[in-house]
C-alpha cells in the first residue's frame, strides 16, 4: 500500500503510451499517499489527461492495516478482474497489466477488498466486491462483481495468481457473448413502408430489426445465419418494399 | 404475398458460397440495387474464404442478382482479399460498379454483364467504399486507402485527379454535396479529424478535431435550411457540424463502446443517417455502445445547443443506485472496526502495507 514512503506527495508530468489508440498522449498525474495513524492509511490519485480531455479521479481508497488477519480497503481502486491476469508485481495489491490487449483491461472501480499478500512465506489472497464490471461508470447498472485471488510468490520478482470474478458484464465476457449483444451496425435505412417510418438496421446478434422511426417500437426481426455487420439496403421491387442485407453466413437476404 | 419489409418475412436468399466445417465468416459489403429497364437488380460483395488444407480458397466475388426472385445474372471474380460494398455511377448511358479491394486497387465492373472494366492501383488498401459523383459532366469517384490519400479518380479511365493526404488511414466513405460555394466532399479520417475538401480543387475548406478516430460516414443534411454535416467519431459523440464553416452546431455524447473487436474487413464502425420523418428531420445515431439513438433536430433545440434523445433502444438492465455498494462497504467496514475492537490487539503481521 505505501508507494514510495507516506506523506509524500508526488507531482509528475510524462508521456504514457496509451494503447487503446495507440497514440502518445500527455497526462498530468498527482498522487498523494497519507499515514493517518499506525494502522489507516489513505491513496488517492488524480490525472488530467489531454488525449482525453478529461480530469478524473483516479485512486481514492483508504486501508485499514491493523487487524491481523487481513487488510481492508475501501473506495475506488483497480478491479482485480479478467482472464488475463497470470502474473503481477509482488508490490500491487492486484495485478494490473493485461497480457493479452485492451478489450479486458482493468479499470477503477468503488468497491471493498479484504487482502492479506503475505498471510503466510509465500501465500497471499485477496477477496472482495465491486460495483458495476470493473469500470467505473456513471451509469451504474445494478451488477456486483465479487473477486476472489489466490497467488503464490514463487520468488521475489514473480509472483503467480488465479483470479476468480463472477460477472455477466458485456465489457469483460469473451466476444463471442457480446455478439448476443443488439449492436446496430453500419449506417441503418429509414425509409417509409405503407405510410409508416420505420428504420432497419442490422446488429451483431444475427438480427436484422425493423422498428418505428418515431417510437422506436419494434416491429419485426429477422434472424440471418450469422451477425449482420453491413448496411441494409431499401428498394421497391415491383409493390414490394423490400429490405435487402449480406449476412456473414455467405447470404444475401431479401426481406 | 408472404414477403416483405412490412412483416419481416424473408422473400428470398442466396448463399454465395456452400456451408462446410472450416468456412470463415463472409466480409459482406452493403447491397445496391439499380433499376435497369424495367427490371431491377441487386449487386453485392462477399468476400468469402474455406481455410481447408486441401481446399484453400479466398475469393471476393461481385454479384448481381434479381431482385424479384433472387436469381443469379452473373458473378465476377475480383480478387483475394476482402472488398468493400459496390458503387453505382454511369458513364455514357452505360451503368457501371466500382469496388474498392484491400490489395489496393479499385476495380470496376459493367453493370449489364458483369464484363471487367478499368482496375486501378491506389497507394494503399482500400477499406471505405468509394463515392461516386460528377465533375463538369465527367463521372468522378472519390475513395480513401489506408496509407491515408483521399483520391479522386476519372471514373472513366480511372487516372487520378487529385489526392489529398491525411494523416492517418481513412475508413470512411466521403459524403459528396453542395455548400454555398464549393462542391465539397466530406470525409473522416483516422487522425481524428472531420474535413471538407473541395471536391474539384483537393484545397481544404476546414477541418474538425474530435476525440478519437472517425471511422463513420458522414451524412448530409439540412439544419434550419443550412447544409449541415452529421457524424459520429470513436470518441462516441456525434457530432452536426457547419458544412460551410465547420464549427460545432451540436455534439452529443454516447456510451461506451460495448466491445473492441476488429478483424480486417469485419468492424463493427456505423454511421449515422438522416431522413424528414413525417417532414421532421431526424437524425439516427447507432453509437458504439449498442444504442440506436433516435434524435429529433427541431430548430429550438438546435440554437438551445440540445437535442434530446426521443427514444434510445435497446437500453441495458439494471436500476439499483450506486448507494448499494456504498452501504454494503460501510456496513462492512463497521463490522470490521469491531471485529477490531473486541479482539485483543496483536502485532501487525504481514500486509500490504508492511511487506516492503
Amino acid at each position: 500500500m505505501t508507494q514510495d514512503g507516506p506523506s509524500k506527495p508526488t507531482w509528475g508530468l510524462r508521456d504514457d503510451h496509451q494503447s487503446s489508440d495507440g497514440y502518445n498522449t500527455r497526462r498530468l498525474r498527482a498522487n498523494y499517499t497519507h499515514q493517518f495513524n499506525e494502522d489507516w492509511v489513505g491513496y488517492g490519485h488524480v490525472r488530467r489527461d489531454w488525449g482525453k480531455d478529461e480530469f478524473e479521479i483516479w485512486d481514492a481508497y483508504a486501508t485499514y492495516g491493523g487487524w491481523d488477519f487481513a487488510n481492508i480497503t475501501v473506495g475506488q481502486m483497480t478491479a482485480p478482474f479478467s482472464r488475463d491476469y497470470l502474473i503481477s508485481d509482488t508490490k500491487c495489491p492486484v495485478a494490473e497489466r493485461p497480457l493479452i490487449g485492451t478489450i479486458l483491461s482493468p479499470k477503477r472501480d468503488i468497491g471493498l477488498l479484504l487482502h492479506n499478500a503475505r498471510c503466510t512465506e509465500r501465500f497471499g489472497w485477496y477477496a472482495g466486491v465491486f460495483g458495476g464490471e470493473g469500470a467505473n461508470e456513471p451509469d451504474f447498472r445494478g451488477t456486483f462483481m465479487p473477486v476472489v485471488r489466490a497467488e503464490l510468490a514463487v520468488t521475489d520478482q514473480l509472483n503467480v495468481g488465479l483470479n476468480w470474478y463472477s460477472n455477466d458484464s458485456p465489457t469483460t465476457t469473451p466476444y463471442h457473448k457480446f455478439l448476443k449483444k443488439n449492436n446496430p451496425t453500419r449506417r441503418p435505412v429509414v425509409t417509409t413502408v405503407e405510410g409508416r417510418w420505420m428504420v432497419i438496421t442490422g446488429a451483431y446478434d444475427n438480427n436484422l430489426y425493423g422498428l418505428d422511426a418515431k417510437t422506436g417500437k419494434e416491429l419485426w426481426r429477422f434472424t440471418a445465419g450469422g451477425p449482420l455487420g453491413a448496411a441494409p439496403t431499401f428498394a421497391m421491387v415491383g409493390d414490394r418494399p423490400t429490405v435487402f442485407i449480406a449476412g456473414s453466413d455467405r447470404t444475401l437476404y431479401a426481406i | 404475398m408472404r414477403f416483405d419489409a412490412r412483416t419481416g418475412t424473408e422473400a428470398w436468399n442466396y448463399e454465395t458460397m456452400a456451408w462446410s466445417y472450416t468456412v470463415q465468416p463472409a466480409h459482406a459489403g452493403s447491397p445496391i440495387v439499380v433499376s435497369a429497364g424495367r427490371k431491377q437488380r441487386v449487386y453485392a460483395t462477399f468476400f468469402n474464404s474455406d481455410r481447408r488444407p486441401v481446399r484453400n480458397i479466398e475469393k471476393s466475388e461481385l454479384f448481381a442478382l434479381d431482385a424479384e426472385d433472387g436469381a443469379l445474372l452473373w458473378k465476377r471474380l475480383l480478387t483475394d482479399h476482402p472488398v468493400t460494398s459496390p458503387t453505382y455511377f454511369g458513364d455514357q448511358g452505360q451503368g457501371y460498379l466500382a469496388v474498392g479491394s484491400e490489395d489496393g486497387c479499385v476495380y470496376t465492373v459493367r453493370a449489364a454483364d458483369g464484363a471487367p472494366g478499368w482496375k486501378r492501383v491506389l497507394t494503399h488498401a482500400v477499406a471505405a467504399t468509394p463515392a461516386a459523383s460528377s465533375i463538369a459532366g465527367q463521372p468522378v469517384l472519390y475513395v480513401g486507402d489506408r496509407w491515408g490519400m483521399l483520391h479522386c479518380l476519372s471514373a472513366r479511365t480511372g487516372s487520378r485527379i487529385w489526392g489529398y493526404k491525411t494523416g492517418h488511414e481513412i475508413l470512411s466513405t466521403p459524403a459528396i454535396g453542395m455548400t454555398k460555394s464549393n462542391l465539397g466532399a466530406f470525409v473522416g479520417s483516422s487522425d481524428r479529424c472531420i474535413r471538407a475538401i473541395d471536391a474539384k480543387s483537393s484545397m481544404e475548406i476546414w477541418r474538425f478535431p474530435t476525440g478519437k478516430y472517425v471511422t463513420a460516414s458522414p451524412v448530409l443534411c439540412k439544419v434550419v435550411g443550412k447544409p449541415a454535416v452529421v457524424c459520429n467519431s470513436l470518441d462516441n459523440k456525434l457530432y452536426v457540424l457547419d458544412a460551410e464553416t465547420g464549427t460545432s452546431i451540436w455534439e452529443m455524447a454516447a456510451g461506451d463502446m460495448l466491445w473492441a473487436y476488429e478483424t480486417r474487413g469485419s468492424t463493427c464502425w456505423s454511421s449515422p443517417a438522416v431522413a424528414e420523418v413525417d417532414g421532421n428531420p431526424m437524425i439516427f445515431y447507432p453509437a458504439y455502445d449498442g444504442k440506436l439513438y433516435a434524435l429529433k433536430s427541431v430548430p429550438r433545440c438546435f440554437t438551445d445547443k440540445e437535442m434530446p434523445a426521443i427514444y434510445a433502444k435497446q437500453k441495458r438492465r439494471g436500476t439499483a443506485p450506486p448507494m448499494f455498494v456504498l452501504a454494503l462497504g460501510g456496513l462492512l467496514v463497521v463490522a470490521a472496526v469491531l471485529l477490531i475492537f473486541l479482539s485483543p490487539r496483536r502485532a501487525l503481521s504481514g500486509g500490504r502495507g508492511e511487506e516492503s
